[in-house]
């Protein structure tokens, strides 16, 4: 009985989207109330189940041994749903204020709570079969979101977006399908499943972790697949922060995270030599995320195109495939989530209070939105990697992990790339805070309303938190890295 | 809590109050400011007994992930001393200067937050926490410099954010080479360990050091961002970023050096060498120069090179490096006391005119008793006058050298000797040229109708800075003995008498002065001025000279920046563009024009078996169809004229049902194939 309890984060998001999808069951006066609500209550059923002891396995359906739907809880698994859980708490507050500039609030809502509930189930499924249904529910769960705009241009980035998602999910397919010949077993273990190393056909694995690490990779963001990502900054720009900077990407982390340590084991990705096919693409990430996102005027196409940079820091740090490492990149998926849907806040202020979208409209408006500009600038620091910000933290476990790989080119990258990343997001603090300002007409404080204002000063401090005192997260994350290797 | 933490954190807890309170009332605030640097510098010389009698430490554990720990020896206390005094001053300064400025509330946040970021800098024993600090403070700093907003302070802000960026990234290289080797942070500890390495790690891991602390202790060639970040920033500020922030680079030099690579030789001669380099640069430069700000800021180059002189010294002299080192923080606080004064004073002409340049305030200081006076103790100072600071450390450092000389007998020192001479000489014509141009000649439009623009209260912190240079001056032995105390002093005996006024150092600073007033007369005043009827223009032949950083370091990151991001361009859109091409090959082809010939007709049943008239038929046939061939050829034909996607269209049509069923069979086989193939 106990375990059914793990259905709770999943379903509650479901019914509760089904629920405000008709306007009989919830009132149009109580749909934002409701939304949060709804997400908040999820939060704590995620706390009730993670805190649990006993719930071990669920399974929903058994065909076979392939088609087999069951979910677990893990520590990995609860540090994603963390993490969701509560960046999805602060991103409904923002869009309670952003959404009205955008319309169709109902819509937007209803789909915001179901993807919950979907990345809810990634991150408790318990094999790679379930992870892939629910990985592609998260593409049809998003879809609406990016063509929020319903413009001729968002149909065609929502065209885009569909169609890379499922060329990635063909190669996942491919790959599963592979494995699942090889191995007739696809559930998650620590450390890769039992025995996957005594297979003899490496050349079959080899191309099953490939394949499967390239169509997760799409979601990733990774070169040559990332495209669709400044593409979908068309959506409102919660989407934006959240789906596209955290969970939809960061859902391709964790799979990144689920079948390279839980399926295939990092002692067999080394043998493999799995990691040095991918490493020149990763590299190749990292480096023209950054490259790219200095020639953006747009300002979300520039957090975009900085997206996949970052991405690129943490799939580096998964394929270094040592313990260090392992915790730089997690650790890094977290604080990127954390960085990144503070900037993408910032900017959605910028464009709600001001309508403005470019880095060149901006002089002088840190003076009027100084809040709004030092959060930001705080943000940038910290995705530049300059301590004591959470940033840095993950950056320097990364550079550890990198020269325990004795790979001392990862971590001229690494800092190459921050120096990138410093350059194209310092310049939109000064532009704010030192550049003289232009004829402005609107006089005062021009911070947004507070429901904006909030989650902002709260995504900061935790940005300062979490750089000051980041043991308490790592000790969190070690006990994944302990379990694996 | 810790006196150390205590001093620590003052300053950013009163950035933060002092911004509330400044957009409440701006007097208060600036007292509250004054108020607050006064208790930090008296807390810093409350220290003075304890740290003399032992070396204080103390560490937090679980902040940052490495714990911060803090360090304070007699060395540190020197500089954390004239960090402490430097910021009372420049704040006391700020009160009566910044007034006419935009932002003054920003300003004061910022300057106490490099005060605070400075002081961890010089406290840290950890290298993270050193890192931390340092990066904090260029950061600080920087909205510092580009307090004026305009477009010289914009430029100047980033050539200096993105060195100092870029030294510290290459800094935290460092600091993961050494964590990876060493596998501690502590500073201390790392020097015990560091010696088992080879040779080449260690000196990459100085590379990376002295190239990431040098940025901020401009040295060539990553001096660029100095005299643009000088010359912008405010005054105090100006003041504070030559006299400490400058200092904090040397501090990681004496650190990588003394510390971490245990006074390695041959780093050594590099920064001994650096420093012969600086001196003669900065000096060529700073005598060039026609505003006073750039004046001081490449004399602070020069300066820095004496004290890397010291440094490199430090571990040339092996056993007695103990010298070499007090020599050099003797000179890094004797630098700092006078370029205080100097950039203070500088800043007090700025308030009266905003206008920094010789060609528009010669003459201005002539009756300016009271600023000339104090003007005039701080070049004594610099230039190392029997009886001012400066006399003191460039003795000890020529002492230095000359023991150098004596242990090695390289030639090497005997051209040191020859540029610390020369470079104090440059000193001299620099100084001079700027009091002669300022102070000295007559201008009739400055004559009685400018009154002071502030009040007298602001020249107090000159007066202050021009008694620490005299009382050093005068009773160096006495200052030494409080400088090093006798506490720690990494493990370096000291000598045990010290002798400044000695008839050979008397004589040295004399050759230097003469030497310095024939370049004033020979170079300065026939080659760097033209005369007009009534006036002098003060030229600057260095503007058409090979800039570092306007033609080299910018079109070579220019370039390599543009190739870079064309590749990446190209790829990222490489997967649809070859899409794009591919589809507009394939819409090419489509449309060509294919032009069809017309088929030609036999008629089977009118051949006659007679040889002729076969023969006939046949030619008649030939030249039948040749005429349609050549009409075609010649265009004059009107036949049919197919587009390629027609025809191939029309042979899909004809193949469809076979290539249909091969392409399905295709798939089949395979499937079938990866199944076996994977069942195997």
């Amino acid at each position: 009985m106990n375990n059914l309890l793990i259905l709770l984060p999943l379903m509650i998001p479901i019914f509760g989207s089904l629920s405000m999808a008709f306007s009989k069951i919830i009132k149009d006066k109580y749909m934002k109330p409701a939304a949060v609500l709804i997400v908040i209550v999820n939060f704590f059923s995620i706390f009730l189940i993670n805190n649990q002891v006993n719930i071990e396995v669920l399974h929903i359906i058994k065909m076979n041994e392939f088609i087999d739907i069951y979910f677990r809880v893990d520590q990995l698994g609860k540090l994603f749903s963390y993490m969701a859980g509560s960046l999805w708490i602060i991103t409904s507050f923002y869009s309670l204020e952003y959404m009205k500039h955008e319309g169709k609030e109902r819509r937007y809502f209803t789909f915001f709570i179901l993807t919950l509930g979907i990345v809810m189930g990634i991150s408790y499924s318990g094999n790679l079969f379930t992870l892939y249904i629910y990985y592609e529910l998260l593409t049809l769960s998003t879809f609406p979101l990016v063509i929020h705009a319903d413009s001729s241009e968002a149909l065609q980035i929502g065209k885009k977006y569909i169609i890379y998602s499922f060329v990635g999910a063909t190669f996942i397919i491919l790959g599963m399908m592979i494995l699942f010949s090889i191995t007739g077993n696809l559930n998650f273990t620590g450390g890769g499943i039992s025995d996957i190393v005594l297979y003899p056909d490496k050349t079959l694995l080899l191309i099953s972790f490939l394949s499967m690490f390239i169509g997760f990779g799409v979601k990733a963001a990774m070169v040559p697949f990332h495209s669709w990502l400044p593409a979908a900054m068309v959506a409102p720009t919660p989407v934006s922060a959240l789906l596209h900077a955290v969970a939809v990407v960061k859902s391709g982390i964790f799979a990144l995270l689920r079948t390279t340590y839980y399926i295939f084991g990092p002692v067999l990705v080394k043998e493999l030599n799995g990691d040095k096919f991918l490493i020149p693409l990763v590299i190749a990430t990292i480096i023209m995320g950054s490259m790219i996102a200095l020639h953006q005027e747009n300002l979300k196409k520039r957090l975009a195109y900085s997206t996949i940079s970052q991405l690129g820091y943490i799939i580096l740090g998964i394929l270094m495939l040592n313990p260090e490492g392992l915790i730089g990149a997690i650790l890094h998926m977290i604080n990127h989530a954390v960085i990144k849907i503070t900037l993408f806040f910032v900017v959605g202020s910028i464009t709600y209070m001001t309508g403005k979208k470019y880095i060149n409209e901006i002089h002088g408006l840190g003076k009027k939105m100084q809040k709004t500009f030092l959060v930001f600038t705080v943000a940038a620091i910290s995705l530049v990697g300059i301590p004591p910000t959470n940033g840095f933290v993950s950056k320097w476990m990364l550079g550890i992990g990198a020269m325990d790989a004795g790979q001392v080119l990862y971590i001229i990258i690494l800092l190459f790339s921050a120096f990138l990343t410093a350059a194209y997001l310092f310049p939109i603090a000064v532009e704010g805070f030192f550049k003289k300002e232009e004829i402005m007409t609107e006089e005062g404080n021009m911070d947004p309303p507070k429901m904006m204002m909030v989650p902002m000063v709260v995504l900061a401090i935790t940005i300062i938190f979490l750089g000051l005192f980041p043991n308490g997260l790592i000790r969190f994350i070690e006990v994944i890295v302990q379990d694996v290797f | 809590m810790n006196q150390l933490t205590i001093i620590l954190s003052i300053p950013f807890i009163s950035a933060g109050m002092s911004y509330l309170l400044g957009s409440y009332n701006e007097k208060i605030r600036d007292a509250f400011n004054v108020i607050v640097t006064a208790i930090v510098f008296l807390l810093i010389i409350s220290l003075y007994p304890k740290v003399s009698a032992t070396t204080m430490e103390y560490s937090i554990s679980d902040i940052m992930g490495t714990g911060l720990h803090l360090k304070m020896d007699s060395f540190r206390y020197a500089l954390v001393f004239i960090s402490g005094l430097g910021w009372f001053l420049g704040t006391m300064f700020s009160t009566q200067y910044i007034t006419r400025y935009k932002n003054r509330n920003r300003y004061y946040l910022f300057f106490m937050l490099t005060y605070g970021f400075t002081l961890g800098v010089f406290m840290a024993d950890n290298l993270l926490n050193l890192f931390t600090f340092f990066e904090g403070m260029s950061l600080t700093s920087y909205a510092l410099v580009i307090h004026d907003e305009d477009n010289y302070s914009h430029d100047a802000g980033i050539s200096y954010l993105s060195m100092s960026l870029a030294g510290g990234l290459i800094l935290l290289m460092g600091i993961f080479l050494v964590f990876d080797y060493t596998k501690t942070l502590e500073i201390g500890e790392i020097g015990k360990t560091i010696q088992l390495l080879t040779q080449v790690k260690q000196y990459i891991i100085a590379g990376l050091f002295i190239i990431g602390f040098g940025i901020k202790a401009s040295m060539f060639p990553l001096h660029t961002w100095l005299p643009k970040a000088y010359a912008s920033a405010p005054a105090p500020a100006t003041a504070i970023l030559s006299a400490i922030l400058l200092k904090t680079g040397l501090f990681g030099v004496i650190i990588t050096l003394v510390e971490i690579l245990n006074a390695n030789l041959a780093v050594s001669y590099v920064v001994f060498i650096i420093g012969l380099i600086n001196i003669m640069l900065g000096g060529i430069m700073a005598i060039m120069q026609r505003n006073i700000k750039r004046i001081i800021a490449y004399s602070s180059m020069s300066q820095t090179g004496f004290m890397l002189l010291g440094i490199g010294m430090i571990g040339i002299l092996g056993d007695d490096g103990g010298f070499a080192l007090i020599a050099t923080l003797l000179y890094m606080v004797n630098h700092a006391v006078f370029k205080l004064l100097l950039f203070m004073a500088a800043g007090i002409i700025y308030m009266y005119f905003k206008e920094m340049s010789l060609n528009k305030i010669w003459g201005f200081g002539k009756h300016k008793i009271l600023l000339k006076g104090l003007f005039l103790v701080g070049i004594l100072g610099i230039i190392g006058f029997p009886g001012f600071n400066g006399f003191t450390s460039k003795t000890l450092i020529h002492e230095a050298i000359l023991e150098a000389q004596h242990l090695t007998h390289y030639f090497i020192f005997e051209i040191a000797e020859l540029i610390f001479y020369l470079g104090g000489a440059l000193t001299v014509a620099y100084m001079l040229k700027l009091f002669i141009a300022v102070f000295v000649k007559e201008n009739k439009e400055f004559q009685g109708q400018y009154k002071l623009k502030f009040r007298k209260r602001a020249l107090l912190p000159l007066f202050i800075l021009a008694s620490i240079i005299i009382f050093i001056g005068l009773f160096p032995v006495y200052f030494i003995g409080l400088l090093s105390g006798t506490g720690q002093m990494f493990n370096y005996t000291l000598p045990l008498e010290w002798s400044f006024f000695t008839r050979e150092s008397l004589m040295s600073s004399f050759l230097t002065m003469s030497f310095g007033i024939m370049i004033y007369t020979l170079i300065v005043q026939n080659h760097l001025v033209i005369k007009m009827e009534n006036q002098m223009i003060y030229v600057n032949p260095s503007y058409k000279w090979f800039s570092l950083e306007d033609n080299l370091y910018k079109p070579i990151i220019k370039s390599v920046f543009k190739t870079l991001s064309d590749i990446f361009k190209y790829l990222d859109g490489w997967l649809l563009s070859t899409a794009r091409l591919a589809i507009k090959a394939g819409s090419a082809i489509g449309s060509f024009d294919v032009k069809v010939l017309p088929k030609l007709e036999w008629d089977r049943y009118t051949i006659d078996l007679e040889p002729n008239k076969i023969r006939e038929n046949i030619k008649e046939k030939v030249t039948e169809s040749k005429e349609t061939i050549q009409n075609s050829v010649s265009d004059k034909f009107n036949g049919e004229s197919l587009k390629m996607k027609d025809i191939i269209e029309s042979y899909k049509i004809k193949l469809s049902g076979i290539t249909f069923s091969i392409f399905l069979l295709g798939i089949v086989i395979v499937l079938s194939y990866i199944f076996i193939f994977i069942k195997k």
